[in-house]
């Protein structure tokens, strides 16, 4: 018994040698590809039921409004508003403006991982041999009342220019609309160039 | 025993440092570095947004109603995609000509010439963030930008496996009584060579920029009514209602950061401005406008746009044969347009 | 109609583009309208529109072939830029049914100098050419036997010496003095056009009535001239003291068609202006019956020069 345990003793004391690690050359290296990844599914939504700065207000006219109130709705609907990011690029002047920023949108699959890339491509693969980032995109994207707008305006923050502040002037250029299932394939490589 | 290994290993590392060292870059490779930045190629891009609704808002008609432009078929895969109804991935950009996005010293991001020369078109000494299409090539290596038409050139860097084909429709209704369909197909579309570069302007206190926006397409189609629909099913019918151009492109060049970078900003009541200004505003001394002129009509890109063939209502032998019938417009060229100056304001209608 | 006050309420930002409709003479119109001022100095080495095989016409041969086209001017002494102004600017289509019949780009307002190298022109170019009695005279020249040329060119020069006269010239072919609108090559005074003094008595026009140009000849001028004399034009009203535009052109459009079409004239929107298949410029005469371009007879025989519109040495070509 004793001698069974010492010779299986024995045995794992001399896996170690074998198994005993050792610097791997230049070109064992470049055959080790990640094995690991990042893989991920979600549903966002922004400013779904509004944000913290206007509380909805019960009327469509905006001369009614209250100081905190605003709605962002067309043709007489009152609507919640979105997210704004204003931008101004150059100094004491006017703001580029993408407003009302609001939806659900939900994807499954988005997958990250390192990549090594030496063949394929149409011959460029070879000539490449790099390790790239992979950024998978998921196949389908789901909006769900997914809206922008794109505007410009001469202060970067909203007021309300029918009561509080006359002197407000946004001009929207366009907004878009989504919803519906988005089929978007295909993976993004990031390399850093030379 | 374990130290002779510890030893053996050690040695056997030694080399593998010496083969590792850093070694200074000789001139010829430090000339090719062009700075600090990241390629981006997208590996089988598939987009088929024809199960989702997308609408565009907020253009009015002339009472101030909106007239919603509601968005259809907008798809992006490979050529021979049949405008659409047989989409295959495609790759954007090569690995070896990414698309890329730097952020570099405006003395080392050259511009090539029409002629294949690399110049300088950014000011010395500031950081500016570049996002650009693949780059053309000019010499062995470069492909035809537009398949069989020699005319556009042959230094592009994407092969027809990179090149896309797109569309999109746009249907929309300004009356009430009719709706307008804008329906467009491009087939082996690339933008080799586009860019947008962005800096910020001390003496001005602004961000400024130049843009070159090259569009090449063997084909593009406008079909303007909606298949299906009435005097729309045949293929006859969609025939005379279709816009055929074969064999063109479009080079948009907006500003030379030496001497005329492009301003774009919004004013103080809200409106937009778009300009490229006058290259030898404020120079007093006449030698050095002459001097500084002379410079921008050399090196300043220009905008060039060429359909080689535009129809209206005849019909295609093959995808990307000339359309015969139907009323033919023939060659039509803008060549070597260059702003000296430029404003466009926008104001309330 | 009047808007309500709630539908008031909601046009919160104000838009600078908007699309409108119409419809008449059995075709639709859809139009993008942008509300814009243009100001812009600009060269093009060649502008090419219509180089296609056109029955009647010489093959090679294009709707609109112009080297060197410029919009504005520039002064070398100081640097300044004089800028072409467009106000207004619009896109419309003219649909048959379903079908794309046309597209035209316009604008609103349009002022400043259009310079080039015109090879062939298609379209409807208004132009009035006028000047004094005293000029015009030393231009008619009379076979020592045509004692009604000569008696003409007395009274020209003499009693209506200090008097401004009148022409209305157009595209025309040379020689013929037909009108041409489509790849002319030549301007001028179409066959059976008469002079007139516009501030004149109805017998000071009565007279002047008696001559007419025929085959591009008038009283021994001649009355047709190459379209490359004009290295520019004037469009819109150009003060010739002081070299300033003081009004401009409107209804000024340039267009592609597949059959012609009669497209709403902008500045009387009553009427239309036909525009024939193929490519076509149309620079027509304002309201007030004036034309688009005004040049003198002095500029109309001898050519109007280019203006610099390259900054620098060259004048153009840059």
């Amino acid at each position: 018994m004793i001698s069974k345990l010492c010779a299986i003793a024995l045995a794992c004391a001399a896996l170690p040698v074998w198994a005993e690690m050792q610097a791997l050359d230049d070109e064992g290296l470049s055959q080790v590809e990640g094995q690991g990844g990042v893989y991920l599914s979600g549903e966002f939504s922004v400013n779904k039921n509004g944000g913290v700065l206007w509380s909805t207000p019960t009327t469509a006219n905006q001369a009614q409004w209250t100081a905190d109130q605003r709605s962002c709705g067309r043709n007489g609907q009152i609507e919640v508003c979105g997210l704004r990011l204003g931008i101004r690029s150059e100094a004491n002047g006017g703001w580029f403006v993408l407003d009302n920023i609001k939806g659900i949108f939900s994807f499954e699959g988005l997958t990250l991982r390192t990549r090594l890339i030496n063949s394929g491509f149409g011959g460029d693969g070879a000539a490449f041999n790099q390790d790239v980032l992979e950024l998978g995109l998921p196949n389908e994207m789901k909006f769900k009342n997914t809206t922008f707008s794109v505007a410009v305006a001469n202060q970067g923050g909203w007021q309300n220019n029918k009561t509080y502040a006359p002197s407000f002037q946004q001009t929207n250029i366009f907004s878009g609309q989504i919803d519906g299932t988005v089929r978007v394939q295909g993976n993004v490589l990031i390399f850093p160039k030379n | 025993m374990m130290q002779k290994r510890t030893s053996l290993a050690v040695l056997l590392m030694l080399p593998l440092w010496a083969q590792a060292e850093l070694k200074a870059l000789d001139d010829e490779s430090l000339a090719s570095v062009t700075g600090a930045g990241f390629g981006l190629v997208i590996e089988d891009f598939l987009y088929d947004g024809t199960n989702a609704t997308i609408t565009i808002n907020d253009i009015t008609n002339s009472t101030g109603q909106n007239v919603p432009i509601s968005v259809k078929e907008l798809y992006v895969g490979a050529t021979g995609s049949n405008k659409g109804s047989n989409l295959n991935p495609v790759d954007i950009g090569r690995l070896s000509y990414p698309w890329t996005l730097d952020l570099v010293k405006g003395e080392n991001l050259k511009t090539f010439r029409d002629d294949g020369q690399l110049v300088q078109t950014l000011p010395t000494n500031l950081s500016v963030l570049s996002f650009a299409a693949p780059s053309k090539i000019f010499g062995a290596g470069g492909q035809a930008c537009v398949s069989g038409f020699a005319a556009a050139g042959n230094n592009c860097s994407m092969r027809s496996t990179e090149k896309v084909d797109a569309g999109v429709r746009f249907d929309f209704n300004v009356t009430g009584s009719r709706t307008d369909v804008i329906n467009m197909d491009f087939t082996e579309l690339t933008m080799d060579g586009s860019y947008l570069r962005l800096w910020g302007d001390t003496a001005r206190q602004q961000l400024v920029g130049e843009a070159r926006i090259n569009l090449y397409a063997k084909t593009l189609e406008i079909l303007s009514c909606a298949t299906g629909t009435s005097g729309c099913t045949s293929a006859q019918e969609q025939a005379a209602r279709t816009i055929y151009f074969t064999n063109t492109y479009a080079q948009y060049a907006l500003g030379y950061g030496k001497s005329q970078p492009l301003l774009f900003d919004v004013t103080s009541n809200g409106q937009f401005v778009l300009e490229l200004p006058n290259p030898v505003a404020g120079i007093s001394n006449s030698t050095t406008r002459n001097q500084v002129a002379a410079d921008f009509y050399a090196n300043a890109p220009r905008t060039n746009i060429l359909i080689d063939n535009l129809n209206f209502g005849g019909t295609r032998a093959s995808a990307t044969a000339v359309p015969t019938g139907g009323y033919n417009f023939g060659r039509n060229e803008i060549s070597g347009l260059s702003f000296n100056y430029l404003k466009v304001s926008s104001h309330d209608l | 109609m009047a808007l309500s006050d709630d539908k008031l309420s909601e046009v919160t930002g104000q838009a600078f583009m908007n699309l409108t409709t119409d419809s008449h003479n059995g075709l639709t119109f859809t139009r993008l309208n942008l509300g814009l001022d243009v100001d812009t100095q600009l060269n093009i080495k060649k502008l090419e529109l219509g180089n296609y095989s056109r029955s009647g016409e010489a093959a090679g041969t294009a709707d609109i072939a112009i080297d060197n086209f410029a919009l504005g001017s520039v002064n070398d002494a100081t640097g300044a830029i004089t800028p072409f102004k467009i106000k207004d600017p619009y896109l419309e289509i003219a649909y048959s049914g379903s079908k794309v019949v046309g597209v035209r780009m316009g604008f609103g307002e349009a002022k400043g100098h259009l310079s080039g190298d015109i090879k062939r022109i298609t379209g409807n170019v208004a132009v009035d050419i006028y000047g004094k009695g005293s000029y015009l005279a030393s231009q008619i020249s009379c076979a020592w036997y045509d004692l009604i040329c000569h008696g003409a060119k007395g009274i020209v020069g003499g009693a209506y010496a200090n008097s401004d006269f009148s022409a209305a010239a157009q595209l025309v072919t040379n020689p013929g003095g037909d009108p041409d609108p489509v790849r002319a090559q030549y301007i001028g005074m179409v066959d059976g056009q008469k002079l007139s003094i516009p501030a004149g008595s109805g017998f000071d026009n009565f007279l002047l009535g008696l001559f007419s140009s025929s085959n591009c000849a008038l009283l021994g001028t001649g009355t047709c001239f190459p379209l490359t004399n004009y290295g520019s034009f004037p469009v819109g009203k150009l003060d010739p003291n002081s070299q300033l535009f003081t009004d401009a052109a409107k209804g000024v459009f340039l267009s592609m068609q597949t059959q012609n079409v009669q497209w709403r004239d902008q500045q009387d929107t009553s009427q239309f202006v036909q525009a024939l298949a193929g490519a076509f410029m149309n620079l027509p005469r304002n309201a007030d019956g004036s034309a688009a371009i005004r040049t003198s007879f002095q500029e109309a025989f001898e050519g109007i020069p280019r203006v610099d519109t390259c900054l620098g040495t060259p004048t153009k070509g840059c």
